[in-house]
């Protein structure tokens, strides 16, 4: 994860991602796909916390939930993710949805090709569909919800953050304040 | 600031003297005071006083002057306030000036005098002549040789008017304004003569400069020349500094340390009482700051500590009380310079640290008591404390009381340096501390609590504890304490809970409160990390805990084996069974982490009865290991309670194999488990796993868990359940993981205290056996019989009521009588002891059933039934329910009721389906107008039929259901023989009761329509789906809208071949199989027709066949039986099989009651079924056209001529039309 | 010359606290420490107040007790940083400076995968590195 001078290859933070959800919903919780999902989420959440610790420290403390999220969508986006969301929503009553036209966690994800992260959690003979591709892709989403909620929480941003795939690999965050 | 005299604490005001006129005086000061700005007065009663306010004579000021034996004179302030007037002002009558000589010799005299006074201290001198008005003649050379005589110009010589008010009130004002111009002349030049000797440096010594800097700033003060003022107080202030850096502190006398404070702190209130009057708090805050600091350091020879301490104190009091008057004068809170912060404004702030330096100085003086105590021995008496006569006032500001008996210069007057600290010691010993202490941190509450800084609040609160706590006041430090704790739990300031625990303990001890002691101590010994604090030196040997020692000592008391005393040893504290301890731990109590219990079950449900696996848990954050006596489980089940021991205990077999049950009869119904290592290590879950077995069904929940620590000592704690646990919140904090309370990782994440246990299994079953379908109408069986399985039945209750069949759930309890929704069916129950007094044929001899049934003692092995017949009002499946409830003699507790039930489905059909149609008799139409209006309507409402005339009516019978069924009678019973006659088709007999399998005819249709005839036991057997068709005649006698007919029956039952016809009900499954179903008659009302007599009657006439060649006669037959000429229009048109001769269209008129008949003569030209010649009538009356049907018209053609035998049969229906 | 920092945290708890002066009095920077969080909340709840600029991380001086001046630093993330120092005047730049390090000392500790955030902090690599930073205070001002 890039970030405090010191780097590290991209691919790393794919495959790392990538085993993560093959060791949480394959191999541990195989037949429990939502505790899985809490563990990976958990994870995402430490390390969001630390990384928003990291990433202000060099700004002023934000006036209000906006401004929080504004810098998750912009600069926090552009360190983890290298670019900037495509596109903030809110109904200026808690909800906000982070469109990303490319996420980049999700470039690399294809169906009908097998590489072995997907074939980790698809069976063998899974007609490649749009569906099954979102859904394949949802896992590797429970990671970034937990980032997002992690560096929120952190800046005061009490939050359930969830994640919908529509085509690969634009998918949105939908992010809901705990008033 | 009280304790300064009043002099120092108000601006100086001038003072001024009259002398003469004594009666004048009062009035006079009393105006001269109201002046602005005010003047005091010093009223001379005589002249002979005169010399009281003239000072000693000065002699001018050298270097080879000693230095001073102070810095500034003690009274020298209060002097020239009150009796070292500026102004002195004479009055004297007028007749004295005026007067005789010698009078005037007088004046003269008395003038010299006070000139002789006053030259010493250049006083300025006002001469008022007092005379009654204002014209009165003046002697001009006398006025003049007064004020040479005086030497006061003219304007200080005035004329005091006194019986005209006005002009006495001018005369006032003059006197007035001339005294105060003097007055300030003289400050000034006071003034200018001390600076001249700054100026001149005429003197060696600093002490001196500081003093005459002092002066002039407040001859200053005198004339009310503040910044003057403040100048000149900051130069001395700063030359005391000096004075200060030269000496060595560490080395002076404890005396004139105290000296050059006190002149300090007298400076510097002048300083920053004149900052603060000028609205300059930011500066005045500075400057208090930089006075601080700078004396920080100068705190002179140890044994003075306190003194230096009790000094600072007081400098921030001081200021505290300072800025609160200055902030109630000024509104808005003075802008905030920088480097200074928001607090440095508040007084509250000052209050609180004048409060944190009397805390430090009452700790110094314990400290410097204790040593003096240690070397003083008590009868030396205090000289300093001697009466007035003995002890003098000092002389000089800050010095200690002079002892005049000794010599009279100041230095043998002078206490030595012993006395003099002995005398402190002794006054500070009376001093109460604690109490001023709390005062000032009261005053910095309230200050703070306007400000809502609630932790600063807590702070002053544990302040304040703590010198409630010195002052020995227990109760109150218990209080403040209490509150202080609540807040540093809630933030987890461990460090700051632990200090006030630490007092809180103590206090209990002091009090002898024997379970708040123990609770703080265990609180105390559970706190993460406090080692290395010392908690308030007010706890004394307890300052520096160890939770080790905290939890040894409270372990021993609780088990009995030691007693805590209280400091005064009166108090005694220790456990006994008098006064057991007995602690309770809720979800919320600071004490879960003495103890803190998770307990999961290993299932969700359990069976009664049944053992299940629970895992009890424990932790503990105490520091050492604790061993604990017993561990008793509570549950809502009181009975499942067991407690786990260490002891051995007698084993049975009561409850589960397990559990053993305690001798005691204490603990009876309580079982108890033994051989248990119950060592809880710190920080370390201790899991219990035991088997449980619960008898009652519904929910089991562990309530809490009782751990005994001492033989009169126990805890309660609530437990938690794993998946829902709280982590001690203290200790959520610290680093290091949390350990799951269960090693197993589901029962960690959702090991749940509550548990469900089911009902008893009931070792019965129920045997419900329905033939379906059934059908609608008849009295249906249901056999319901109960077979014990295991269980010896007392005695029961069966149920039995109907559940929707669209959901399958049962609705439990729900009996006929309080069915909801109005059931689709009715069930009867066929009583089972008389079976023969039962009429399966007659329905009404069915009892009504509720739905329960008594069910009397069955044994194993033996079983019991009844029959319960349903009865369908129509079509609709349905779920038979049944309940039973019953005490079985193997139940454990007597009266348990055991429950179980059983459903079956019931399908059910309609049995029959009746139609009928009405048909004209063959080739015969009658014109039937309300017929035709209702056919061009479209609304086909009742068949119309023509009076008089028998129309056949055609009813089937459809067996709707899948059972084959016998049909034992049909028929139709009239609704009135007189209006409407009903007979049998062919007209023999009437048609109420056809029994039907007997010899007279019947027709049997199936489907197919090929004949067939089934003759059975007086019925006939109709198949699925099979119709049966029974023809009638019927001819209305009268002309009606809508006339009954009457109704359709058929009494039908299950037709089952070789089936006798009566079967016992009691009996094996078969029996119910072969019940013989009752009779049912399933009628059917005849919807009313319409009839009207016929106004033309057409009738076709024509042989029933023809040859091909050989013509013959048809004959169209018009009847008219309306009374009126009917004129009818005619058409026949022509067709390829017939050639015929004759009108082809013609008008006829018909006479009335009479017949016409129109007849052709036929060749056939073709063979087989021919269509005769169309021929259409239309009654121009009543416009209604008539033609007969294609079918009626038709006629069979034989090549040749046919055998006759063989269509006698066939035609035999035709001879009946 | 430092007498204590400590860092604290979103609860008001404290995450770490070290004072360098040797005493028993170790306690009272802990009182002073947590009745300093007051001023923060009153800075934070009106920060028109003048001395401190909108949704700056550096607060300024909090207060000055009789022996010491208590100086505040508010993270975005509501993490509080509190410096105690004995001298009576201190150079701004200086305090600002020695906050920056702390809070990127206390940066690279929370991001210790190691760490749980929200715990105290015991690293004695972060007890060092902040041992380091207070040594060198004031350092800065004399270059």
């Amino acid at each position: 994860m890039p970030g405090g001078g010191r780097e590290v290859a991209e691919s790393c933070v794919d495959s790392l991602n990538l085993e993560l959800v093959a060791t949480y919903c394959k191999r541990l919780h195989p037949n429990k796909p939502e505790l899985a999902a809490r563990r990976i989420e958990a994870i995402g959440y430490q390390v969001g916390l630390q990384l928003a610790e990291r990433y202000t420290k060099e700004r002023p403390r934000f006036a209000d939930h906006l401004e929080a999220i504004k810098f998750i969508c912009k600069d926090f986006w552009a360190e983890v993710f290298r670019k900037q969301v495509d596109n903030l929503k809110t109904n200026h009553r808690g909800v906000f949805v982070l469109q990303d036209n490319k996420f980049r966690w999700l470039t690399r994800i294809s169906v009908d090709s097998a590489p072995p992260g997907e074939a980790a959690q698809m069976d063998v003979n899974a007609a490649a569909n749009a569906s099954r591709a979102s859904q394949a892709a949802g896992q590797y989403l429970y990671f970034p919800c937990g980032l997002i909620r992690g560096a929120l929480t952190n800046l005061g941003v009490a939050c359930a953050v969830s994640a919908e795939v529509s085509t690969l690999p634009a998918c949105s965050f939908v992010v809901r304040v705990k008033v | 600031m009280e304790e300064y005299p009043e002099e120092l604490r108000t601006p100086p005001v001038p003072l001024v003297a009259l002398v003469g006129i004594p009666d004048l005086h009062a009035a006079i000061s009393l105006y001269l005071h109201r002046e602005s700005p005010p003047l005091n007065t010093l009223a001379l009663p005589d002249f002979a006083k005169v010399p009281m306010i003239g000072g000693k004579e000065r002699k001018p000021a050298d270097a080879r002057m000693p230095p001073p034996l102070g810095i500034l004179k003690a009274d020298w302030l209060s002097k020239h306030r009150t009796r070292m007037p500026a102004v002195l002002a004479v009055l004297f009558d007028r007749d004295q000036v005026y007067g005789d000589p010698a009078q005037w010799m007088q004046v003269c005299t008395h003038l010299d005098n006070i000139k002789g006074v006053i030259r010493g201290r250049n006083l300025k001198l006002v001469v008022a002549i007092v005379q009654p008005t204002t014209q009165s003649e003046v002697n001009e050379d006398r006025l003049t040789a007064l004020r040479k005589r005086a030497e006061v110009d003219s304007k200080s010589c005035i004329i005091f008017v006194t019986h005209e008010p006005s002009e006495m009130k001018r005369s006032m004002a003059r006197l007035g304004s001339i005294m105060g111009e003097l007055a300030t002349a003289f400050y000034r030049e006071e003034g200018r003569r001390v600076k001249l000797r700054i100026e001149k440096k005429t003197y060696s010594s600093l002490e001196l400069s500081v003093r005459y800097n002092f002066k002039v700033a407040v001859y200053a003060e005198f004339r009310r020349d503040w910044v003057a003022a403040l100048k000149f107080y900051e130069t001395a202030y700063s030359l005391l500094q000096e004075v200060i850096t030269n000496t060595t502190m560490e080395l002076q006398p404890v005396e004139r340390v105290v000296e050059m404070k006190a002149v300090a702190e007298q400076l510097h209130f002048k300083v920053s009482t004149l900052l603060l009057h000028s609205g300059k708090e930011s500066e005045a805050v500075r400057w208090f700051r930089e006075h601080v600091a700078w004396f920080k350091k100068m705190v002179g020879p140890p044994e003075g500590t306190f003194l230096h301490l009790a000094w600072f104190s007081k400098q921030f009091q001081v200021f505290a009380e300072l800025l609160q008057n200055s902030l109630a004068i000024t509104s808005q809170p003075a802008a905030l310079a920088p480097g200074l912060s928001e607090r440095e404004l508040q007084p509250g702030f000052y209050y609180q640290a004048a409060a944190a330096y009397m805390v430090r100085r009452r700790r110094t003086f314990e400290a410097e008591l204790a040593t003096f105590e240690e070397f003083e021995d008590g009868n030396v008496i205090d000289v300093l404390a001697g009466s007035r006569s003995e002890v003098g006032p000092p002389v000089y500001v800050g010095q200690a009381s002079r002892l005049l008996k000794r010599g009279n210069d100041n230095h043998s007057q002078s206490p030595t340096g012993s006395e003099y600290m002995r005398h402190a010691i002794l006054m500070e010993k009376g001093f109460h501390h604690s109490h001023v202490a709390i005062e000032l941190l009261t005053k910095a509450h309230e200050h703070f609590k306007i400000m809502e800084a609630g932790r600063t609040i807590y702070l002053l609160g544990s302040e304040m504890g703590r010198e409630y706590f010195a002052a020995k006041d227990y109760s109150n430090a218990k209080r403040l304490f209490g509150h202080v704790a609540g807040m540093y739990r809630k933030e987890a300031w461990v460090a700051l809970l632990a200090s006030a625990l630490a007092y809180l303990r103590e206090c209990a001890r002091q009090l002898g409160l024997l379970q708040d002691y123990v609770e703080y101590s265990l609180e105390l010994s559970t706190l993460p990390s406090i080692e290395g604090f010392l908690f308030g030196p007010e706890l004394g040997p307890h300052a520096h805990l160890q939770k080790e020692m905290v939890q040894e000592e409270v372990l021993e008391l609780l088990q009995g084996s030691t007693q805590v005393l209280s400091n005064e040893g009166d108090l005694a504290l220790n456990v006994t069974d008098l006064q057991p301890v007995a602690l309770e731990i809720d979800l919320v109590s600071p004490l879960r982490a003495v103890v803190s219990a998770c307990v999961a079950f290993h299932n969700q449900t359990v069976k009664p009865g049944k053992a299940t696996s629970l895992t009890i848990a424990l932790l503990t954050h105490l520091p050492l290991p604790i061993t604990l006596h017993e561990v008793e489980v509570l549950f809502n089940q009181p009975s499942c309670n067991f407690i786990l021991g260490r002891n051995r205990a007698v084993l049975t077999s009561e409850g589960s194999e397990l559990l053993a049950t305690d001798s005691s009869p204490s603990e009876q119904d309580v079982t108890r488990v033994s051989d248990f290592d119950l060592q809880l290590q710190p920080r370390k879950w201790k899991r219990i796993t035991v088997e449980i077995t619960a008898e009652e069904s519904g929910k089991l929940e562990c309530m809490a868990v009782v751990v005994r620590v001492g033989p009169h000592a126990t805890i309660q704690c609530q437990v938690e359940s794993p998946a829902s646990r709280e982590g001690i919140p203290l200790w959520m904090f610290e680093s290091g993981l949390d350990i799951l309370p269960m090693a197993d990782g589901a029962l960690a994440e959702f090991g749940q205290k509550v548990i469900r246990v089911e009902e008893p299994e009931a070792l019965v079953d129920i045997v419900l056996e329905a033939p379906s379908p059934a059908l609608v109408g008849e009295a249906f069986p249901v056999r319901v019989e109960i077979r014990p399985m295991g269980h010896h039945i007392l005695s029961g209750d069966l149920e039995v009521y109907f559940a929707p069949s669209t959901s399958g759930t049962l609705i439990p309890n729900q009996s006929l009588s309080s069915m909801s929704t109005p059931s689709p069916v009715e069930a009867e129950l066929l009583v089972p002891a008389v079976p023969a007094s039962v009429d399966l044929v007659g329905d009404e001899s069915y009892v009504k059933f509720t739905g329960l049934v008594e069910v009397p003692e069955v044994k194993v092995g033996e079983s019991w039934s009844t029959v319960v017949l349903v009865r369908w009002r129509d079509s609709e499946a349905v779920t038979l329910m049944s309940t039973f409830v019953y005490q079985a003699a193997e139940s454990g507790h007597p009266g348990y009721q055991y429950r179980l039930h059983k459903s079956v489905f019931i399908e059910c059909e309609e049995a029959l389906s009746v139609g009928h149609r009405y048909m004209a008799p063959f080739r015969r139409d009658a014109l039937l107008l309300g017929g035709l209006e209702a056919n061009q309507a479209g609304k086909v409402t009742a068949a119309a039929l023509a009076l008089k005339e028998s129309s056949i009516l055609v009813v089937t019978f459809k067996n709707t259901s899948s059972l084959p069924l016998r049909l034992s009678s049909v028929g139709i019973e009239e609704a009135d023989e007189n209006k409407c006659v009903v007979r049998l088709s062919g007209g023999q007999g009437p048609a109420k009761l056809i029994k039907l399998g007997t010899d007279h005819l019947t027709e049997v249709t199936d489907k197919e329509g090929e004949m067939s005839i089934n003759q059975l036991m007086g019925g006939i057997i109709v198949g699925a789906d099979e119709v049966f068709t029974q023809l009638f005649w019927v001819q209305p006698l009268v002309a009606s809208k809508a006339l009954p007919v009457g109704t359709i029956f058929a009494k039908w039952q299950r037709g089952h071949n070789s089936m006798p016809s009566e079967v016992a009900l009691l009996g094996t499954v078969e029996s119910v199989a072969k019940f013989s179903f009752n009779a049912v008659t399933t009628r059917v009302q005849l919807s009313s027709i319409l009839v009207e007599s016929p106004p033309l009657v057409v009738t076709l006439d024509c042989p029933p066949h023809a040859v091909l060649g050989t013509a013959f006669t048809i004959s169209i037959r018009v009847q008219n039986l309306t009374s009126t000429l009917q004129e009818i229009f005619f058409a026949v048109f022509d067709t390829t099989s017939f050639i015929f001769s004759g009108a082809h269209t013609d008008t006829v008129s018909i006479l009335p009651r009479s017949t016409y008949s129109l007849s052709y003569r036929l060749v056939p030209v073709t063979s087989g079924m021919q269509q005769l010649p169309q021929v259409r009538l239309t009654s121009s009356w009543y416009s209604a056209s008539f033609q007969p049907s294609s079918v009626s018209s038709q006629l069979f053609v034989f090549p040749s001529a046919p055998n006759l035998n063989a269509i006698q049969t066939q035609l035999s229906p035709l001879e009946e039309a | 010359m430092i007498a204590s920092v400590a860092v604290v945290g979103q609860e008001n708890n404290p995450l770490y606290l070290q004072s360098f002066i040797d005493g028993d009095d170790a306690l009272k920077f802990h009182y002073i420490v947590h009745s300093s969080l007051d001023i923060i909340e009153e800075k934070v709840n009106n920060p028109k107040k003048p001395g401190v600029s909108l949704n700056e991380t550096y607060l300024g001086l909090l207060y000055p007790t009789e022996d010491y001046r208590v100086f505040g630093y508010l993270s975005n993330t509501k993490i509080k940083f509190i410096l105690v120092t004995t001298d009576q005047d201190v150079r701004d730049a200086d305090v600002r400076n020695f906050f920056h390090r702390f809070h990127a000392a206390y940066v690279e500790a929370a991001s210790n995968p190691f760490h749980v955030p929200g715990k105290r902090i015991t690293a004695t690599a972060f007890t060092e590195r902040v041992t380091n930073i207070v040594k060198s205070f004031g350092a800065s001002s004399l270059a």
